[in-house]
C-alpha cells in the first residue's frame, strides 16, 4: 500500500548534528546529519516505504524531500527531523508575537517521493534567494 | 615542533560551558583534546576546517579595510538595520554589537528568540524559582528533564551536574537521585531515566496545568491528560512534593511547541507552588554557549535581555515586533549585521529568504547559508578558542574562557572588527556634522 498520510513533525538536535555543524555547514557530515526524516515503523508500512528510500514532508507552508530512516521507537503519526535549513524549508514564521515560530508538533502530510532528489546545502540556498 | 598543553579550558559550545577541557596544541593545532564530548571534540579538532581566511564583498576576496568601510557603509546608510545573533560569542563582543546598534539606531536581536525566548517571556510574567548548577549537583534528589535531551544536547549535562555528580547532600551519585524524562518520543536521555513519560505533542500546557492541580490537592475527573494517565500525574506530583530538593531543567520542547510561553508559564508556576511543599527549581537548557550572555550583556546595557528597538535613540522591548523572524518574515529591516549565528540555516524559509534581498554584514569563521547570501563577509577568530573573553554558563554564571591556538593571520575577534565598524561609524557621524 502506498499513498500520503498525516503527521506531526517533530524537530530537535541529536549528537551527530552538533558534530557535523562543528565541522561545517559545508560539510558532508552536515549535511548527512540534518537532512533525513525518521519515521515509525507502522508509518512506513502505511506508505509503503523501505529504510532509505526518499519521503516527501509537505505544510502547508512548502515542502522538501528527505532521506528516510524507520524509527523503531518513534509513535505512529510523528515524525522527527534534526533542526536545519531542510526542515525550515516547511516551516512558518508565524511567532504568535512571541519571537519564536513554531518548529515542533507541526501538523503536516508524508509520503513516498519517488524519483526525486534530496536537495544540498547549495540548492537549499538556491531556493532561499528565490524566495 | 612546539607542543603546549592546557588544563581547565572551557568548552564554547553549549551552555554546559564545562570548564575541564584538556588540550593539546602542536604548532598552533589542536592535535588532542580530554574530557570533552563528541561535539566539543570537533568544534576543537575541527576548527581549522574550511576557515574563511580572507574577507569577501559580493562573494571575491577584498582588503580588510575595505570590507570595514563596505559594512559601515551599508549599516550607516540603513533606515532600519537589524544586528542578529550573539550567541556564539564572548560578552565583550555583544557589549560592542549593543554600542554600534545604539549607534546607528537599529534593532538587536539574539538567538534567544528562536530558543528561550519564550522562557523569558514567562519569566517576566510569572518569576522564577532559580538555581546554579552546582546547588543541583549538591542537593538535588529527584531532576526532572521535560521537553530536553541533554544526552545529545548537552552530552556532559548528566555527568557534571544532574545526574551521576557525587555532591555534598547527594554522596551516593546516581543512586541518590530519581530521574524522570517527560518527552513526545523515546531518546538517549529517555533511555537512562527512572521513569519515562511520553505525552502527546503539544498538551504540555494541559499537563503541567493539571500537575498544579494534582500538587494543590484537587482531585481530577478525567482519565487521562495528554496521553498520560491521571494516576502517573498523581504519582509525579506526589514524587515532586516529598522531593528534599527538585529541579526541572526544560528545553526547546516547551517553547516551539504551541503555547510556546505559556507553556513555560504554566511550568514555573507548577514550581512555585511545589515551594509550598519543597524547595524546587528550574532551569532552562541553554543551547549555543553564550547566548545566556547575550540576555545578560543586553540587559545590562538596555535594561532589556533580547529583542531591543534602537530606533528612536532609547531602547524600546517587543518580542513579535522588534524579534528577528518577524522582523524579516514582515520585512522590516533594509540590512543586516549577522554574526555568532547562522539564521539561513536555522530561521523558517520565509524570513531567511529576506536575508538575500538586503544587503548584509556576516562575520563568521566558517562558510554558512548565511556567508552565502551576504554583501560582505569579514573572517573572525573562534570564540573561546583563538581568543579569550568571558561567557555565562546557563545557570548565569560568568567564566572565563581561554585562548589556546593563534586564529589565522589578519583575524581579529569579533570584539575588535565591531570596534573597528564602531570608529568608522563615528567618524562618518563627525563628517556629517
Amino acid at each position: 500500500m502506498t499513498g500520503m498520510i498525516d503527521v506531526t513533525i517533530l524537530t530537535g538536535r541529536t549528537l551527530q548534528q552538533g558534530i557535523g555543524l562543528e565541522v561545517g555547514k559545508v560539510s558532508e557530515e552536515y549535511s548527512k546529519s540534518v537532512n533525513y526524516a525518521e519515521i515509525s515503523k507502522s508509518d512506513s508500512i502505511a506508505i509503503g516505504f523501505t529504510d532509505g528510500s526518499p519521503v516527501e514532508v509537505t505544510t502547508e507552508i512548502g515542502k522538501v524531500v528527505l532521506h528516510g530512516r524507520i524509527s523503531e521507537t518513534l509513535s505512529p503519526g510523528l515524525i522527527f527531523v534534526p533542526y536545519g535549513p531542510w526542515v525550515n524549508q516547511v516551516l512558518g514564521p508565524d511567532t504568535n508575537c512571541t519571537g519564536t515560530p513554531q518548529l515542533k508538533g507541526v501538523r503536516g502530510k508524508l509520503e513516498l517521493a519517488e524519483g526525486k532528489n534530496v536537495p544540498s546545502i547549495h540548492d537549499l540556498v538556491k531556493i532561499i534567494r528565490g524566495a | 615542533m612546539r607542543v603546549k598543553s592546557y588544563s581547565d579550558v572551557i568548552c564554547p559550545f553549549c551552555g554546559c560551558l564545562c570548564d575541564d577541557i584538556e588540550i593539546t596544541v602542536e604548532d598552533n593545532k589542536v592535535v588532542k583534546t580530554k574530557n570533552s564530548c563528541a561535539i566539543s571534540n570537533s568544534k576543537f579538532m575541527k576548527n581549522d576546517w574550511g576557515r574563511i581566511t580572507s574577507p569577501l564583498i559580493d562573494g571575491k576576496p577584498a582588503t580588510y579595510e575595505k570590507a570595514i568601510k563596505e559594512a559601515t557603509n551599508i549599516l550607516s546608510s540603513a533606515r532600519r538595520p537589524l544586528i542578529y545573533g550573539l550567541s556564539k560569542t564572548d560578552n565583550e563582543a555583544i557589549r560592542e554589537a549593543v554600542h554600534l546598534s545604539e549607534l546607528i539606531g537599529g534593532v538587536i536581536d539574539s538567538t534567544t528568540t528562536v530558543c528561550h525566548g519564550a522562557s523569558i517571556i514567562a519569566m517576566q510574567n510569572t518569576g522564577v524559582s532559580t538555581t546554579t548548577m552546582g546547588e543541583v549537583k549538591n542537593r538535588a534528589d529527584l531532576i526532572v528533564f521535560w521537553g530536553s535531551n541533554p544526552a545529545e544536547a548537552h552530552p556532559r549535562h548528566f555527568q557534571r551536574y544532574s545526574v551521576t555528580p557525587k555532591g555534598k547532600y547527594t554522596p551516593n551519585g546516581r543512586k541518590d537521585r530519581f530521574i524522570v524524562v517527560v518527552d513526545v518520543r523515546e531518546t538517549r536521555s529517555s533511555k537512562m531515566a527512572d521513569q519515562f513519560i511520553r505525552i502527546t505533542p503539544n498538551s504540555d500546557f494541559d499537563i503541567l496545568q493539571a500537575l498544579r492541580a494534582l500538587v494543590r490537592g484537587q482531585k481530577l475527573s478525567a482519565g487521562e491528560v495528554g496521553g498520560v494517565r491521571i494516576d502517573i500525574l498523581e504519582e509525579l506530583a506526589d514524587r515532586m512534593k516529598r522531593a528534599k530538593v527538585g529541579c526541572v531543567f526544560y528545553g526547546l520542547g516547551l517553547n516551539q511547541s504551541e503555547s510556546r510561553h505559556m507553556n513555560v508559564d504554566a511550568l514555573y508556576s507548577l514550581v512555585s507552588d511545589l515551594n509550598h511543599h519543597t524547595k524546587f527549581v528550574t532551569e532552562p537548557m541553554r543551547g549555543c554557549f553564550n547566548v545566556t550572555g547575550a540576555n545578560m550583556v543586553t540587559t545590562w546595557q538596555t535594561g532589556y535581555p533580547f529583542a531591543v528597538d534602537f530606533s528612536r535613540g532609547y531602547p524600546r522591548y517587543n518580542p513579535g515586533e522588534y524579534t528577528a523572524v518577524d522582523l524579516l518574515a514582515r520585512k522590516e529591516v533594509d540590512a543586516a549585521l549577522i554574526m555568532g549565528s547562522d539564521p539561513a540555516s536555522t530561521f523558517p524559509l520565509a524570513a531567511s529568504s529576506y536575508l538575500s534581498k538586503i544587503p548584509v554584514v556576516t562575520l563568521e569563521r566558517k562558510e554558512t547559508p548565511t556567508s552565502m547570501l551576504s554583501k560582505v563577509v569579514i573572517p573572525i577568530a573562534t570564540s573561546g578558542i583563538e581568543t579569550s573573553g568571558t561567557a555565562y554558563r546557563m545557570d548565569q554564571v560568568p567564566l572565563k574562557l581561554r585562548k589556546v591556538v593563534d586564529p589565522p593571520k589578519g583575524v581579529f575577534s569579533d570584539a575588535v572588527v565591531l570596534g573597528h565598524i564602531i570608529e568608522r561609524v563615528k567618524t562618518l557621524e563627525v563628517d556629517s556634522i
